[in-house]
C-alpha cells in the first residue's frame, strides 16, 4: 500500500517527470541511432554484394569477348563443375549453341542491369527449401548478341537486415526501458532525499523552530539550496523569537501599570450599590488581564528553560488526589463531576510545584471547554516502564483537524472563542509535561477529549 | 488612626530601592495608620533592622548593596525573628520557594495589588502576636469553637461535621479570625499552588463551609470580600 503510494506520489514530483522526459529523449535518440546504424550496414553490405556481381560479370564479358559466348557457357560449366562452394549462379545464351544456366530463373532474361527475381528453391544448391529465395541478378548483352547473367541469393543480406531490424528494435526498447528504470531510481532516490526535507519542514511547522534541513546531496546546487534554506530559518526563528520577546516583554511591562490600575479601582468610595458592582467588575476585568500576561510570562520562563526546577522522586498519585479533591467543589457548582481513578503508588521523577500546575491547568481545561452535566475524569496508571496520566470527559471533544494545533499558543477552538480563556493552558500543560522529558497526546474519544501524558516510571525499590 | 483589622499601628521597615513602589508601599499603610520606616539600600537597611524594633519587614528582593535575601539571612542569624516578607519582581514559583527558604515568612511577586501585601503584612503581625500570646488548643469566634487538637468544631454548642479540606480552610481563616484573607493565600496554604486557577476553586470551598457553619444561624461569620478575598469575623 505503502509502496503503491510511493510509486503513485512519485509520479506527480517534478524529478520524476524529469526523468520520465529525460529518458524517453535518450529512447528516441537511442533508437534513432540504431536505425541509422543498421541502414548503414544493410547498404555497406548491398554494395558489397552489387560490386561482387559486377566482379563477376566483368570476368565472364571478358571471357566472352575473347573466345565467344558458347565457349563462356562451357568455361562456365566447368567452373560450376569443379568448384562446389560457388555461390553464383549463372546463365548465358549464346546466339548459337546451347544455354548454360546454373540454377537462376527464367525471368532473368527480361532483367537489364541489376534485378531481382524470384528462383525456386529445388534450383539452389544453399537456401531453405520449398521456400521460393530471393536473387539478385545482374545481366548484359555482349556485341556479340550472347546475353550473360550473373546472380547470387540475396537471402544473407536479408537475414542480415532482419537480424538487424531485430537488434534495433530490441536495443532501443531495452534501452528506453533501462532509462526509464533508471529515471525512476533517480526520481526515487532524489524524492527519499526530499522526504526527508519535507518531514523536517513538517517538523518546523509543528514549532520545532530549531531544527535544520538536513542536506540533500547531489551537488553544489543543492547544497546552496539546503545553505540558503537554513539561513532562511535562522532569521526566521530569531525573528519568531523577538516576536516572543516582544509579547512577553509587554506582558511584563504592562503587569505594573495595570496593578496600579487595579489597585486605584480598590481604592474608589464606591456611592451605590450600582458603582460597586462596577468597580467589582472592572477589578475582575483586570484579574483576568493580569492572570493572561502572568501566563504569558510564567509559559516564557517554562520555554527558556529558566525555571528552576526541583526534581526529585515523587508519588504523581497523592498529586492527582489532591488536585481532584481542591476541585470537586468547584466542578459540582458548574454542574460537573470530578473523579479520580487512581492506582497508587506512581513514583515518577517531577517538580511537584510544575506538576501542581499541570494539573490545574488540565482540569481547569475539562472543567471550562465542557458543557454543564461532563463527567471528568482523572486517572492515572502504571504501564509497563511508564506511569501514564490520562484525564478525559465525556464532552463536546474538538474538531479533529484542531487537534494537533490546540497546545500551541493562544489557539481556541471555534466555539470557545468566546469563553473566557487564556488560550495558553493546553501550551503551558505540553511545556511542563517537556520539561518532565513526558509526551503529551490528545485526542477524541466520541464523546469527549482524552489527554494523556506518559512519564517514565520510577522504580521505588533501588 | 487606628487600622480597623489590626487594631493598632503596627511597625512596619520597609526596604525597597524602587522609589514607585516604594512610595506606593509607604502612602497605603501610612494611610491605615501605620508607621513606616522605608529605605533604599541593602547595606544600610541592615543595619536598621539590626538596630531596631519592627513589628514586620518587607524586603525587597533585589537591593543595591546587598541581596535581600542575604539580608534575611543575616537577620534569622543575628536571632532576630520578626516576620518577614520578601518582595520580588521574579515573581515565579521557584523564586518564592528560595525566600522562604532563607527565613522569610511569606513571599509575594511584583507587581502585587495594595490589598494583597495589606492582607499578608496583616496576618504575618497577627502571626506574630498569636505566637506570642499561646492561646492553648481551642479557637473560639462567638459562638464557633474550634478544637485544633481533635479537628472538631462546634457552633451553639452543635457539632458540625466537615470533610478534611473544610476543616483545613477554617482552620486558616480561623486562625486569621477578623483579617482579610486573599485568594491566593489560601491557595498556597491549603493547596500548595502557587498560581492562579482559572478556575475559581477557593470560591466553591468557601461556600460549601459557609452553608455548614452559618446557615441556620443568626449571625453569619464568613464573609466574601468580592475582588479581595474573605474574611471570618463575627462583627462584620
Amino acid at each position: 500500500m505503502l509502496r503503491i503510494r510511493r510509486i503513485a506520489g512519485l509520479w506527480r514530483t517534478a524529478a520524476f517527470r524529469l526523468a520520465i522526459a529525460f529518458a524517453s529523449i535518450f529512447g528516441v535518440g537511442a533508437a534513432a541511432m540504431l536505425l541509422l546504424l543498421d541502414f548503414g550496414i544493410a547498404r555497406f553490405a548491398e554494395e558489397e554484394l552489387h560490386s561482387a556481381l559486377r566482379h563477376q560479370m566483368a570476368i565472364m564479358r571478358a571471357d566472352a569477348q575473347l573466345e565467344g559466348g558458347h565457349a563462356l557457357a562451357n568455361i562456365l560449366a566447368e567452373h560450376v563443375r569443379t568448384d562446389t562452394i560457388n555461390r553464383y549462379r549463372y546463365l548465358v545464351i549464346p546466339p548459337a549453341g546451347p544455354t548454360f544456366n546454373s540454377g537462376l530463373p527464367e525471368t532473368s532474361i527480361g532483367i537489364t542491369g541489376f534485378g531481382t527475381a524470384e528462383a525456386r528453391a529445388e534450383d539452389l544448391l544453399a537456401g531453405p527449401a520449398g521456400r521460393p529465395v530471393k536473387m539478385l541478378i545482374l545481366t548484359e548483352r555482349i556485341a556479340d548478341g550472347t546475353f550473360m547473367a550473373v546472380g547470387r541469393e540475396s537471402y544473407p543480406l536479408d537475414e542480415l537486415r532482419a537480424g538487424l531490424h531485430h537488434i534495433a528494435l530490441w536495443g532501443s526498447f531495452a534501452l528506453i526501458l533501462l532509462a526509464v528504470v533508471a529515471g525512476i531510481v533517480a526520481g526515487m532516490l532524489f524524492l527519499r532525499r526530499l522526504e526527508r526535507v519535507n518531514a523536517t519542514t513538517g517538523r518546523i511547522m509543528d514549532g520545532n523552530l530549531s531544527e535544520r534541513i538536513p542536506s540533500i546531496g547531489f551537488g553544489q546546487e543543492f547544497h546552496d539550496l539546503t545553505g540558503n534554506l537554513n539561513a532562511m530559518l535562522d532569521r526566521l526563528e530569531a525573528a519568531m523569537a523577538a516576536m516572543r520577546q516582544i509579547s512577553t516583554d509587554v506582558a511584563h511591562d504592562l503587569r505594573m501599570p495595570l496593578t496600579r490600575l487595579r489597585n486605584r479601582l480598590e481604592e474608589l468610595v464606591p456611592s451605590s450599590a450600582m458603582q460597586t458592582a462596577q468597580i467589582e467588575s472592572a477589578i475582575e476585568e483586570a484579574d483576568e488581564i493580569l492572570s493572561l500576561f502572568n501566563a504569558m510570562l510564567r509559559l516564557a520562563r517554562l520555554e527558556s528553560g529558566s525555571i528552576r526546577c526541583d526534581m526529585t522522586i515523587i508519588d504523581l498519585s497523592p498529586l492527582v488526589e489532591r488536585a481532584v479533591e481542591a476541585y470537586q467543589p468547584a466542578a459540582e457548582e458548574g454542574g460537573r463531576k470530578l473523579i479520580a481513578r487512581i492506582s497508587r503508588p506512581n513514583h515518577i521523577r517531577g517538580d511537584a510545584t510544575l506538576l501542581n500546575q499541570l494539573l490545574a491547568n488540565l482540569i481547569d481545561n475539562a472543567l471550562s471547554h465542557t458543557p454543564a452535566g461532563t463527567l471528568a475524569e482523572l486517572e492515572v496508571l502504571a504501564r509497563q516502564d511508564d506511569v501514564v496520566m490520562i484525564i478525559r470527559d465525556n464532552g463536546e471533544g474538538v474538531p479533529e483537524s484542531d487537534l494537533p494545533n490546540l497546545t500551541h499558543r493562544f489557539y481556541r477552538v471555534g466555539h470557545s472563542r468566546t469563553r473566557p480563556g487564556t488560550g495558553l493552558g493546553l501550551t503551558l500543560a505540553a511545556a511542563i509535561v517537556d520539561l518532565h522529558h513526558g509526551a503529551i497526546s490528545i485526542s477524541n474519544r466520541h464523546p469527549g477529549l482524552s489527554v494523556e501524558i506518559i512519564f517514565t516510571r520510577v522504580d521505588q525499590s533501588d | 488612626m487606628h487600622d480597623s483589622e489590626t487594631g493598632i499601628g503596627v511597625d512596619i521597615f520597609l526596604l525597597e530601592d524602587d522609589k514607585k513602589t516604594g512610595m506606593f508601599i509607604m502612602r497605603g499603610f501610612t494611610e491605615l495608620g501605620h508607621v513606616v520606616d522605608w529605605l533604599e539600600d541593602g547595606r544600610e537597611g541592615l543595619q536598621k533592622a539590626l538596630a531596631n524594633h519592627y513589628d514586620v519587614m518587607v524586603v525587597d528582593r533585589m537591593l543595591p548593596g546587598q541581596s535581600g535575601l542575604a539580608i534575611v539571612e543575616t537577620l534569622r542569624a543575628e536571632g532576630i525573628r520578626t516576620p518577614i516578607l520578601v518582595l520580588t519582581a521574579l515573581s515565579a514559583v521557584e523564586e518564592r520557594v528560595e525566600g522562604l527558604e532563607s527565613g522569610a515568612d511569606d513571599y509575594l511577586g511584583k507587581p502585587f495589588a495594595f490589598s494583597e501585601l495589606l492582607a499578608r503584612v496583616r496576618a504575618l503581625f497577627r502571626r506574630n502576636i498569636h505566637e506570642s500570646t499561646p492561646d492553648g488548643d481551642r479557637i473560639t469566634l462567638a459562638d464557633l469553637e474550634v478544637d485544633l487538637r481533635r479537628r472538631s468544631v462546634r457552633r451553639a454548642g452543635k457539632r458540625i461535621d466537615l470533610t478534611p479540606q473544610e476543616y483545613r480552610l477554617l482552620e486558616y481563616l480561623i486562625r486569621h479570625v477578623g483579617q482579610t484573607v486573599t485568594r491566593t493565600m489560601l491557595l498556597e496554604a491549603l493547596w500548595n499552588y502557587d498560581f492562579d486557577t482559572r478556575t475559581n476553586i477557593i470560591d466553591a470551598h468557601v461556600s460549601r463551609l459557609r452553608a455548614k457553619i452559618d446557615r441556620g444561624f443568626d449571625t453569619p461569620l464568613l464573609h466574601t470580600l468580592r475582588g479581595v478575598g474573605y474574611v471570618l469575623d463575627a462583627s462584620h
